[in-house]
């Protein structure tokens, strides 16, 4: 909780229906089978269901824990998770701390930053879908001298990486660097660093905010009428003896004093022998800098090594993952839509504190399947939206080998995700902008798909096996018709008639491109997918 | 909500205007005016142009004298030409904010306190605030040019384009040409085709009566304006270059299109540079005269550009320049500066008036506290905070800052009577 102050007014205001003004609002009953089974889909592996998912859950509702439990050992279980935490860490779309030019040069992999980004930004999110793929507890990201790395990351950094391997790999770095898991990784110090004069307080925000849930900069700073504050020395004066400075300083900068061996100097970081290394001989600069010992929140620490077992300990870990999962999940913040969480946290307790329980808590929440009329819809981020049209037409937006709807270099931000920096938080409603790229998305998708299904008839990805694209309303309208229903319920997971007006309606679209095509059947197609990929409930769920 | 054409033929008639005695200019009423917003990312040296105290305590640098531009007492320096012209001519037209106190030093959250007055960005920013006021007139009311967006529930209303052009890209479907997998989009009558069915549909799912909860209204809601705006925004930018660069010359002609077109009531432009000075201080004073090399063609441009009122861009048109965060007065032990609390906004146009400086920093670049009532300084009085700054700007803007924001702390004094 950053605004603890929020809840403890809320507590004294009475609880009345404006206080709470979901409690006004009529309560839904839970939502209908198939729209709870696509957003369960969608929240645990970013696809929509299947036709074949669909039918069992319509035919037994009953079925659907048992899908959950699919979802739960899929593959795209753990991509999901990395989607939704790379947006507590924006490693993924954020600027980095480090220069990456060098390693534009031949010798050293002649990647690009875009390209490089691709890979380090992954190295914390991939720690974390290992842990979830081996049913190890969620403590352990911090804890231990290992990491997750691919070909690339191996060929830059000192990484026992196996020989002749590719892929991501468990792996260990070979350097000096203290076994703390995630805290002693390239990949979150090279995304997260501070001026030279913060000393790594930007760190050591970074660790309370994505572990801790506790965000320093979300404080304000109190008015500091002072007129000692005109040099360096006055300052680090201040920071230990001014009350407005110490609230903050206190418990930060001992936090801060843990992160010297990824200190590097102004210049050094453009150097890939600087940046790609651990320096143990720098683990003690605070005593110049600062002069404040490494502590955690009071209790002494004898740096980095012990850092990991402090944040494993510290109460506030589990309780910050509960949380980060059940925000990002539900796209609600828990000081604005206060939920009783117990039920999620007491099956983070009972399961040993591992991360697929947790999604199976939130998934199963009474106010998550619709008690609760503040979670009635959401919108999609960026990482859904591609992941559900990839998954549906075969079609990934790519340039360079980087999804353009996911990518700082390409979308994201215009498709409403955030990058923590020049936009803060992701949009909660549709734009301008992410309408667009909806659509263009839509059209290369849907064009994909009807050319790969034409041209594929034993192998279709999206339309019927007997569908042969020669059809028209005139001759077939009641193939065609069938197909579209059909076509509805994949995309949108939702049931129409075949004579309703949604069928009808895009019959007639069907009818009017091919008309403006020269009877195009591949054009008119292609409008009828790309009218249902951009339909509104493919980012409203 | 106006189509381009009707934007464009009757666009004159949107607004009453009416003459201001002894100035030539048109006014416009409040509810018309439009805003630029000018961003400085990264914080910039108040001490340099804004903090006119030589009493010792601040890191001057060579050639920093005091200079009086009427009603303003400033810093000049032969090497900032452009900085002394820009104050030499408009002084009468600009006030400054000084001392404005932002309660944070970190870049995002100083953006979101300026902006909104909240760290976190819960509430919607100043522009989206303004722009939603007046949704029904504009195909998007805020373009965001460069800068920063909190748009919040208002996201719908607002357009960011992007770094290196991606909304040129995604409105003339170039995007799709240029991905490792490329298909040629629709033809325009296709899109059309499609385009009116999305529409459709969008407004059929904002009015499906199971909507019973609020969230399902208000996302179902903003997805049908969104994919409103989105074809009208098409239509209306058509003959648009929007991708044009990151220098304020660049930017400059754009933002006036979109003012004077009706296309968007807001618009935020951002200046380039690397301000955030932590090593060395000394690019600060060649960043200073690029910015008001800037504002100084900002003046010509809303000056030469016409309005939508009979006048031109400059007498309905409201522009505010800022940087998100001030820097220290003393130089740190790596010859730069680093973050501070302390910073200044420039505003003119529209309502604004100029010639004045609001508050103002004390010896050690502390803001001055101001009796609010009258704008004076007064030493029990309140700190210039970002609530102050956004209050203004909506009351400028005809909306009820009481009613917006909680409580009404407009500067009155920064209003022309």
């Amino acid at each position: 909780m950053t605004r603890p102050w929020l809840a403890l007014g809320l507590l004294f205001a009475g609880c009345d229906d404006t206080t709470f003004p979901h409690l006004s609002e009529p309560a839904p009953a839970t939502l209908a089978p198939d729209r709870l089974l696509a957003r369960i889909s969608l929240d645990l592996r970013g696809v929509r269901p299947t036709l074949e998912e669909l039918d069992a859950v319509e035919r037994d509702p009953a079925l659907l824990d048992d899908l959950v439990e699919r979802f739960l050992a899929d593959e795209l279980f753990l991509r999901r998770l990395e989607d939704l935490y790379s947006e507590v860490m924006y490693t993924r779309s954020g600027d980095y701390y480090v220069y990456f030019d060098l390693y534009a040069q031949e010798e050293l992999g002649g990647r690009t930053e875009d390209e490089l980004v691709g890979h380090v930004g992954e190295e914390p999110l991939r720690m974390l879908s290992w842990l979830a793929a081996n049913d190890r507890p969620v403590e352990e990201w911090v804890l231990g001298g290992w990491t997750m790395a691919d070909e690339v990351l191996a060929s830059i950094w000192p990484l026992d990486y196996p020989a002749g391997a590719t892929g991501w790999q468990r792996v260990s770095y070979t350097d000096a660097r203290p076994p703390v898991g995630v805290l002693s990784t390239n990949g979150l110090w090279w995304f997260r660093g501070s001026m030279e004069n913060n000393r790594n307080r930007g760190r050591a925000n970074y660790v309370s905010r994505v572990f801790l849930c506790d965000d320093y900069l979300e404080r304000e700073v109190p008015f500091v009428s002072s007129t000692v504050l005109d040099s360096d020395d006055a300052v680090g004066d201040a920071i230990k003896t001014n009350p407005g400075c110490v609230a903050c300083h206190d418990s930060l900068d001992p936090l801060a004093s843990h992160f010297y061996g990824y200190w590097w100097f102004f210049h050094d970081k453009a150097l890939p022998d600087q940046i790609s290394t651990y320096h143990p001989e720098r683990e003690t600069l605070w005593r110049d800098l600062t002069g404040v010992a490494p502590a955690y929140f009071g209790q002494p620490s004898g740096g980095l090594a012990d850092l990991g077992g402090f944040v494993a300990e510290d109460p506030r870990y589990g309780a910050c993952f509960v949380q980060n999962v059940w925000e990002k999940t539900t796209r609600t913040d828990v000081d604005d839509v206060p939920v009783d969480l117990g039920s999620v946290r007491n099956a983070f307790e009972a399961s040993g504190h591992r991360i697929p329980d947790v999604f199976r808590a939130v998934v199963s929440h009474p106010a998550y399947r619709g008690a609760d009329p503040r979670l009635d819809l959401k919108m999609a981020t960026p990482d859904l939206l591609s992941s559900q049209i990839e998954d549906l037409t075969g079609y990934r937006w790519d340039r360079n080998e980087r999804d353009l709807v996911t990518s700082a270099s390409g979308y994201v931000l215009l498709a409403g995700g955030a990058d923590g920096d020049r936009v803060t938080g992701s949009a909660p409603t549709a734009t301008v902008t992410s309408v667009l790229v909806q659509q263009r998305l839509a059209e290369s998708a849907a064009a994909h798909v009807v050319l790969h299904d034409q041209a594929s008839p034993g192998a279709r990805t999206l339309f019927d096996a007997d569908l042969t694209f020669t059809e028209t309303p005139a001759t077939d309208r009641d193939r065609m018709a069938a197909q579209i229903a059909r076509l509805h319920r994949r995309i949108l997971s939702r049931t129409v008639a075949v004579d309703g007006p949604e069928v009808e309606s895009l019959l007639g679209l069907w009818t009017a491109v091919a008309d403006a095509s020269a009877q195009d059947e591949v054009a008119a197609w292609s409008a009828v997918v790309t009218a249902l990929l951009r339909d509104p409930d493919l980012v409203m769920y | 909500m106006f189509t381009r054409r009707q934007l464009l033929t009757g666009g004159a008639a949107l607004g009453g205007s009416l003459l201001v005695p002894g100035t030539g200019r048109a006014a416009v009423a409040p509810r018309d005016r439009k805003f630029l917003f000018v961003w400085v990312p990264g914080g910039w040296d108040p001490t340099k142009v804004f903090a006119s105290s030589f009493a010792g305590t601040y890191d001057r640098a060579p050639g920093d004298e005091p200079a009086t531009y009427g009603g303003l007492r400033l810093v000049a320096n032969a090497e900032r030409p452009a900085v002394d012209r820009f104050f030499s001519q408009h002084h009468r037209r600009v006030a400054t904010l000084d001392g404005m106190l932002i309660r944070s030093i970190n870049h995002p959250i100083c953006r979101n306190l300026w902006m909104t007055d909240s760290p976190n960005a819960n509430r919607p920013d100043w522009p989206s605030t303004i722009g939603h006021a007046s949704a029904e007139r504009y195909a998007v009311p805020h373009v965001l040019v460069q800068g920063f967006s909190m748009a919040g529930e208002y996201s719908a209303y607002t357009c960011l384009s992007g770094t290196s052009g991606q909304l040129d890209e995604l409105l003339d479907g170039d995007a799709a040409a240029t991905s490792d997998l490329p298909y040629e989009p629709p033809t325009r009558k296709v899109e059309g085709l499609i385009d009116a069915l999305v529409a459709a549909r969008s407004a059929a799912r904002a009015e499906d009566p199971a909507n019973t909860s609020a969230i399902a209204k208000h996302l179902t809601g903003s997805y049908r304006e969104a994919a409103q705006r989105v074809i009208d925004f098409k239509d209306q930018t058509r003959t648009l270059e929007l991708s044009v660069g990151t220098s304020l010359l660049q930017q400059i002609p754009l933002a006036m299109k979109l003012l004077s077109n009706g296309v968007a009531r807001c618009v935020s432009i951002a200046a380039p540079g690397d301000w955030d000075t932590h090593i060395d201080n000394q690019p600060q004073g060649a960043l200073f005269d690029g910015l008001f090399t800037g504002l100084n063609a900002l003046m010509v441009a809303l000056d030469a550009t016409p309005g939508t009122a009979g006048g031109s861009l400059a007498d309905e048109t409201v522009v505010c320049a800022f940087s998100e965060m001030g820097r220290t007065p003393y130089l740190n032990s790596t010859g730069g500066k680093d973050h501070w609390m302390y910073s200044t906004a420039l505003m003119w146009g529209a309502g604004v008036e100029g010639n004045q400086q609001i508050a103002g920093f004390d010896d050690y670049l502390n803001g001055v506290p101001i009796d609010l009532a009258s704008g004076e300084p007064f030493a029990r009085g309140v700190a210039l905070t970002p609530d102050i700054f956004g209050s203004t700007l909506l009351t400028l803007a005809g909306l009820d800052a009481g009613l917006e924001l909680g409580a009404d702390t407009t500067l009155r004094r920064l209003l022309a009577t």
